[in-house]
């Protein structure tokens, strides 16, 4: 209830032309993604060809930040494929088996991170990210991963981070009831914060030390660890990341869009 | 219509170079990636799954030719001759499944994923 209650204010404060990009105005580093402006998706990986209908692969898909983070898959099988749920939202089905998109590397360009994702789960027996920086996070060093699900053996959703200097990642993660869910992970390396939340609500953090130095230069992966394991299976219905902590009416609101791009608060 | 194809890891490298035949682009050589997937009897194995076009299966069986980006026929024709559909993995051939999900394709082809810590 509670959870509802806060997705709906998120709901409420957004107002019809609210959309993430306010996040993005000031120049801060990050991506979004929105499956449901099809306008941004292709079906492969040059953006040449648009996808258009459901059940068409998903060779590219556009970083709306104005960042240019767009995220692309050139083998053909690996490539997700673009669907419409029952209420008539579009998002991107990652098959569980070999699906993934990636961008790039690039500098995160600070020592914080907030990730925010409207997906739907579809198994909790296998492990699974979500999105992660670098081919092994947070094995790697300066990293942050948000996994769909982060421990088989009690079902659920993870996030962790860790400084280019050492020390071990900071790691929260909770339990996820039924499938369809917006997650947030948030890290910040200075201070050794590791917050996850669900449906607007935080329910899991750790002040483990977290090192030093910012997150580094890597690409980013979704649906899969590295594109070689750990691979999602489930849909993806819109995802942001940005490289600063949000403040708390930002989170509100961003949680609210994702909320509404997945169908949460209805 | 999904495919999803069981590959052992010995015959990796030609899988490629067929995926490079019957694929779209140079990156199809990387169609079949680590193997992660182990059978009853512990043998490894690659997997892809993916929808394909009407008309694929009759791709898929006939006479290879090198696309515009370049392949290794021999080993592509290699692979074609190992593929089998409906069967479950061995470590001989490529075995495919057509279920439209992935999760049940993999219970056909009798694979898991291999354990890996948290």
């Amino acid at each position: 209830m509670l959870e509802m209650g806060l997705a709906l204010s998120g709901a409420a404060l957004r107002g019809p032309s609210w959309s993430p990009a306010a996040l993005f105005r000031g120049g801060a580093n990050g991506f979004w993604l929105d499956p449901g402006r099809i306008a941004g998706v292709w079906q492969d990986a040059a953006g040449t060809v648009p996808a258009t209908a459901a059940g068409q692969p998903v060779g590219l898909i556009s970083d709306l930040s104005g960042m240019g983070h767009d995220f692309a898959q050139g083998t053909s099988a690996a490539r997700p494929t673009l669907q419409q749920d029952a209420g008539g939202r579009h998002y991107l089905q990652f098959d569980g088996v070999d699906d993934w998109l990636s961008t790039p590397s690039f500098a995160w360009g600070s020592d914080a991170v907030t990730i925010i994702a409207a997906l739907a789960r579809n198994q909790s027996v296998n492990l699974e990210d979500l999105a992660g920086q670098s081919a092994n996070p947070p094995g790697n060093a300066g990293t942050w991963v948000l996994a769909a699900t982060y421990d088989a053996s009690s079902n659920t959703v993870g996030f962790a981070s860790r400084g280019s200097g050492g020390s071990a990642p900071g790691r929260a993660s909770t339990t996820l009831p039924g499938s369809r869910v917006v997650i947030t992970g948030q890290g910040k390396v200075g201070t050794d914060t590791a917050i996850i939340r669900r449906n607007g609500v935080q329910v899991g953090s750790s002040s483990v030390d977290q090192g030093s130095g910012e997150f580094g230069s890597y690409p980013i992966f979704i649906g899969a660890r590295g594109g070689t394991m750990r691979f999602f299976n489930g849909a993806l219905y819109g995802l942001l990341a940005i490289n600063r902590l949000l403040t708390a009416e930002e989170l509100i609101l961003a949680e609210g869009w994702a909320a509404a791009r997945g169908g949460v608060a209805a | 219509m999904r495919v999803t194809i069981a590959c052992p890891a010995h015959m990796i490298a030609d899988a490629n170079q067929l995926a490079l035949c019957l694929g779209l682009g140079p990156d199809d050589a990387m169609t079949y990636g680590q193997p992660i997937w182990r059978d009853a009897e512990g043998n490894l194995y690659a997997v892809a799954s993916a929808t394909v076009p009407t008309g694929f299966a009759e791709a898929a069986t006939a006479a290879l030719s090198e696309p515009a980006w370049g392949a290794d026929l021999e080993a592509a024709a290699r692979a074609q001759a190992a593929i089998l559909i409906g069967a479950t993995a061995t470590p001989d051939r490529l075995a495919a499944s057509l279920a439209e999900s992935p999760q049940d394709a993999l219970a056909e082809l009798g694979l898991a994923l291999i354990s890996e810590g948290a």
